[in-house]
């Protein structure tokens, strides 16, 4: 019994630690999830909110200035601007925890998707 | 001391980098993980007035980590106050929390696992199994607290999120290191945010700030008595109010629903955030 108990923590925990090489998450994202849209697109109300929630829960890890920090990525970058609404969705409901982005599934859609809007609205007045 | 204690926690609350908890729940875990490098520090109070017992308030400190956004940690401090008879601390608690799925699905998994080192005079109630029932705490303090119980609890925690509601079961099974049987109990419960859509405006009182929620749990006995007879059970509305300063404040009141529980418990709890912990500069 403390055989087995033993043995299934060691599994649990080799199955935890392991990190497989980081490809890249867009590769990950279905067809169906990458073509949703934004219901909020271009609603400056939405912008607004989004900006809100951005300051609340995103901004600890990838700063008021999008910039990054800690192996938070820079949102600014070109790679973030080409992402579309739905892959954006994606990775907020699903996260990446290996490579330490939580899930934000606990959000609302809604609100997640205030949060779209706003990171969209920003990179567009971004200059290229 | 005590003056620069009180100034530590007034600096805590009104800093910047603060951010509550979003979860309305005081018994039920959902899958939500602390993120990690965060910091959340807790006050979870429990308090009753059993028919022919002593008023008693219970006090839990938590300080919870996220290590990685897979796994949390918590450290659990707990004392209580006991009127007519004494103050004293209980013990500590030290759970561990892991996600073994790395995405979002209908149903997400979470394997917890607990030590605890308490004495008797533990009234917490954080989470209530086996034969756990109002009459275990009618010893005084004096008596109980000569007991030492050392335990290990496992929890396996079922969770979904769906058009902003939570769903949320806890599947719970404790064993008591001094050769007792393992016990087992559940806790399970359901919430929503009172508004979906988040407010353009800073605002205090607005919908997307308040959570609303219904908890159920109690014991299923024992390894040798299985079943429902002779546990407790409460049914417990919650709501949690996550406030401008970033602190949430929660409530529920749990009505007992047999002659073993008690027949009210009133349960709060106070959270922040510190954001990022110890992962300051670049």
């Amino acid at each position: 019994m403390r055989l087995a108990a033993a043995s299934l923590l060691c599994f649990c925990g080799a199955f935890l630690c392991a990190r497989p090489a980081m490809s890249n998450w867009r590769d990950m994202v279905s067809q169906e999830a990458r073509m949703r849209t934004n219901p909020y697109a271009e609603e400056p109300s939405a912008a607004q909110a989004g900006q809100k929630l951005f300051a609340r829960y995103c901004s600890p890890c990838h700063r008021a200035n999008h910039a990054g920090k800690w192996r938070a990525p820079d949102l600014r970058s070109p790679v973030v601007r080409e992402t579309t609404p739905g892959e954006l969705f994606w990775i907020l409901r699903n996260g990446m925890l290996r490579q330490g982005m939580p899930s934000w599934a606990h959000l609302p859609e809604e609100q997640r998707w205030q949060i779209i809007t706003w990171l969209q609205t920003r990179s567009q007045a971004q200059p290229r | 001391m005590q003056s620069v204690c009180t100034a530590s926690l007034l600096l805590l609350l009104l800093g910047s980098t603060l951010r509550a908890a979003d979860t309305p729940y005081l018994v039920t875990y959902s899958h939500r993980m602390e993120e990690p490098g965060n910091l959340e520090i807790a006050l979870y109070g429990t308090t009753a007035s059993p028919a022919g017992g002593n008023t008693f308030l219970s006090s839990l400190l938590e300080i919870e980590y996220g290590v990685t956004a897979w796994w949390t940690t918590e450290v659990y401090l707990s004392g209580q106050n006991t009127s007519g008879e004494s103050a004293l601390f209980t013990g500590h608690r030290w759970e561990n929390r892991f996600r073994p799925l790395m995405r979002e699905h209908w149903i997400n998994p979470v394997l917890y696992i607990e030590y605890s080192d308490v004495n008797g005079a533990d009234k917490s109630l954080k989470e209530i199994v086996g034969h756990d029932g109002m009459a275990d705490q009618s010893e005084p303090n004096a008596i109980s607290r000569l007991e030492r119980k050392r335990e290990i609890e496992t929890k396996l925690i079922l969770s979904s999120h769906f058009q902003g509601w939570n769903i949320s079961e806890n599947i719970i099974a404790e064993k008591n290191l001094s050769n007792e049987p393992w016990e087992f109990g559940y806790a399970t419960a359901v919430s929503r945010p009172l508004g979906l859509a988040a407010s353009p405006r800073p605002c205090r009182l607005c919908r997307e700030n308040f959570r609303l929620g219904l908890e159920l749990y109690g014991g299923l006995g024992t390894r040798h008595e299985f079943g429902l007879r002779d546990t407790s059970h409460y049914l417990a509305p919650t709501i949690a109010w996550q406030m401008p300063s970033g602190v949430t404040l929660a409530v529920s009141p749990a009505f007992g629903l047999n002659g073993n529980s008690y027949p009210a418990l009133f349960r709060f709890s106070l959270a922040f955030e510190l954001n990022q912990f110890g992962r300051g500069g670049r």
